[in-house]
């Protein structure tokens, strides 16, 4: 469905080059659930928004985005525009600025409907937002976004990224900021959305992550340093970063990892993580490492394993 | 959404509101010729009572000062909706085209807007009535000249606040373009500051009509309050009214306009209203 090859996003900076995103490579499969996950900062934003053209104009990216058969970074703005929303939708990451504050909800989902040549009726609305767990929607549509909770504003965020029926969805960090019930209704509704689509999962939040997703990919300073099936995944971590990340949830030690990750503006000669890594090994520090199959279902960018 | 009207908008409300109606009342309201003179009955003081013939007394040409300054407060409205509205059209097309733009385009623009700033406006304002003399026009033109950088300004900084907002993103990614983003999400959403600027620049422009008006600069065909001023001012000391009635004219009609700037600025204030988000 979604195949991403070697992408590298660049910024021009009077420091030098800054690259918060470095030869990602990956798949969604057809109705899979594609979670990455990585602490802030490491460039998943960055991933998203280059999918479908929405990064800053003064960013570089190279390498190769394939939807199907499309090449998405050869394509021209106006044949992007008929991707966007269509086939591919987006959730972004904060529900209280994602929506614009002086119309309301209906006028918003109308105006979505219509520029992706639907026909905005009441009953389609309703309906759409229904899928979305909204319970009244009549009342809601007719609201604000300053009039509506958190978790009410962010079900109309998927909701607008779902209206025209789109095969894939990217979304990023739909459950931030949001408490613990509203986060566990909101996944679910995802998990129900998800059995008819493909979604790229972007968060920080291993439950999140655990509840939903087919394979996930953890990203530190941006590079993928292990993609597994989930399954494999939550049972086992190979990459020591994947390891302490696992280790800092508080269903397991907790233990916070020490250090902080490289600053873009930093070059690192060997391993990004080797500063913090507890296996360092002796070419850790000056031979970088490369994203290595180990296992059927598993790949893992650390020397400890090539 | 609920208006909440403070005090300087309920005493802005009035004073222009009564300026308003009175302008557009004009030939009803006035109880003489506007232009009629009456060399018998010149510097007539005022008598403050609505049955006598000139309850506000005449001029040095025995013209009614009631009359004239009830027309002239029509020319003044009629001058400052017209630079007002020229302005605010297209100072904020060229602000918001900049700021959304960017880059080159932006620069070029806001170079243009600091070329106009650098001159002060007063002087531009001159140049320009000097040039046209006389007509409305050109004092519409000669203000509106200084007065679109305003908007200009006002409008760039608003959008490029509003263009990284995520719900513009938001719209991106859902496959929208920038036509559809400027007018759904752009616009509306810099409204407020403009309006509060339109307001104020009403009082200060009918001001500056008035000034060059003052100066002989402004509109020579029709009565026009700056004019009236300036022609009681050789009688100051006998006839004070002369100049007292048309300075009172100008004074309630830009201090309602400011007033009422003032009011929109407090209700569009993020500190105030947690009800609305706002760019101002
Ligand atoms: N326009 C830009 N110019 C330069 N650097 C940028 C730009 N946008 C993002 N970055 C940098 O790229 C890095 C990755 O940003 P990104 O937003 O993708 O992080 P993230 O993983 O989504 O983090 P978070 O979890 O906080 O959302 C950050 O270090 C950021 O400073
Ligand atoms: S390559 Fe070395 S430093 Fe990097 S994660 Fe593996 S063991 Fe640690
Ligand atoms: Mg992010």
């Amino acid at each position: 469905m979604l195949k991403l090859r070697d992408v590298r996003i660049s910024f021009p900076s009077e420091e030098g080059v800054l690259v918060p995103v470095d030869t990602v490579d990956l798949d969604v499969n057809r109705n899979e659930t594609f979670t990455i996950i990585g602490e802030s900062g490491c460039g998943k934003s960055l991933i998203a928004n280059s999918i479908l053209g929405l990064l800053p104009k003064d960013a570089q990216v190279s390498g190769r985005i394939y939807l199907e058969d499309d090449d998405l970074l050869t394509l021209t703005e106006k044949a992007l525009k008929r991707i966007r929303g269509r086939r591919v939708g987006m959730v972004f990451q904060n529900p209280s600025s994602s929506l614009n504050p002086v119309f309301t909800m209906r006028s918003q989902l109308a105006e979505i409907m219509k520029y992706s040549g639907k026909s905005a009726t009441i009953n389609k609305m309703t309906e759409i937002t229904k899928s979305v767990g909204i319970d009244d929607p009549i009342r809601r549509l007719a609201q604000y976004p300053h009039q509506l909770s958190g978790g009410f504003k962010q079900r109309f965020a998927v909701a607008f990224g779902t209206a025209s029926d789109p095969d894939m969805l990217i979304a990023d960090e739909p459950t931030t900021g949001l408490d613990i019930t509203i986060k566990i209704q909101l996944i679910e509704m995802l998990a129900q959305l998800h059995r008819e689509r493909s979604i790229l999962l972007i968060t920080h939040d291993l439950d999140v992550a655990y509840t939903l997703s087919d394979r996930i990919a953890v990203m530190y300073a941006g590079e993928i340093v292990e993609i597994a099936s989930a399954s494999a995944f939550f049972s086992r971590q190979f990459h020591p970063y994947a390891r302490s990340l696992m280790d800092s949830h508080p269903s397991r030690d907790m233990k916070p990892i020490p250090g902080t990750a490289p600053h873009i503006s930093q070059k690192v000669e060997g391993c990004r993580f080797n500063d913090r890594c507890e296996y360092g090994h002796a070419c850790c520090c000056n031979k970088h490492p490369e994203l290595v199959q180990v296992d059927v279902d598993r790949f893992v960018r650390c020397h400890a394993y090539a | 959404m609920k208006i909440t009207i403070n005090r300087s908008m309920s005493i802005g409300l009035l004073l222009a509101g009564v300026m308003v109606l009175v302008a557009l009342f004009a030939p009803w309201l006035a109880p003489n010729d506007p232009y009629q003179a009456n060399l018998d009955e010149r510097l007539v003081s005022p008598t403050l009572t609505a049955t006598s013939e000139y309850p506000l007394g005449t001029d040095h040409l025995g013209r009614c000062i009631l009359s004239r300054a009830l027309f002239a407060t029509r020319i003044s409205l009629i001058i400052g909706i017209s630079v007002i509205s020229l302005s605010l059209f297209t100072g904020t097309v060229i602000g918001a085209v900049s700021g959304y733009v960017g880059g080159v385009v932006d620069e070029v623009i806001m170079r243009v807007v600091d070329a106009f700033l650098s001159f002060p406006g007063m002087f531009v304002a001159l140049a320009v009535a000097g040039i046209f003399g006389g007509s409305i026009i050109g004092l519409v033109v000669a203000l509106a000249l200084v007065e679109w950088t305003v908007f200009a300004r006002i409008s760039r900084g608003s959008v490029i606040s509003v263009k990284n907002m995520d719900f513009v993103l938001a719209s991106r990614s859902m496959g929208a373009g920038n036509l559809h983003i400027l007018r759904y999400h752009i616009l509306p959403n810099i409204t407020s500051p403009l309006l509060v600027i339109a307001t104020l620049g009403m009082g200060y422009v009918i001001l500056a009509a008035a000034s060059l008006s003052f100066l002989g600069l402004g509109i020579s065909s029709y009565p026009e309050l700056g004019m009236m001023v300036n022609d009681g001012r050789y009688f100051l000391q006998s006839a004070p009214h002369v100049m007292f009635v048309p300075g009172m004219f100008i004074v309630s009609i830009v201090l309602g306009f400011n007033f009422i700037g003032d009011g929109l600025r407090d209700i569009f204030d993020p500190k105030d209203t947690k009800q609305r988000w706002r760019v101002f």
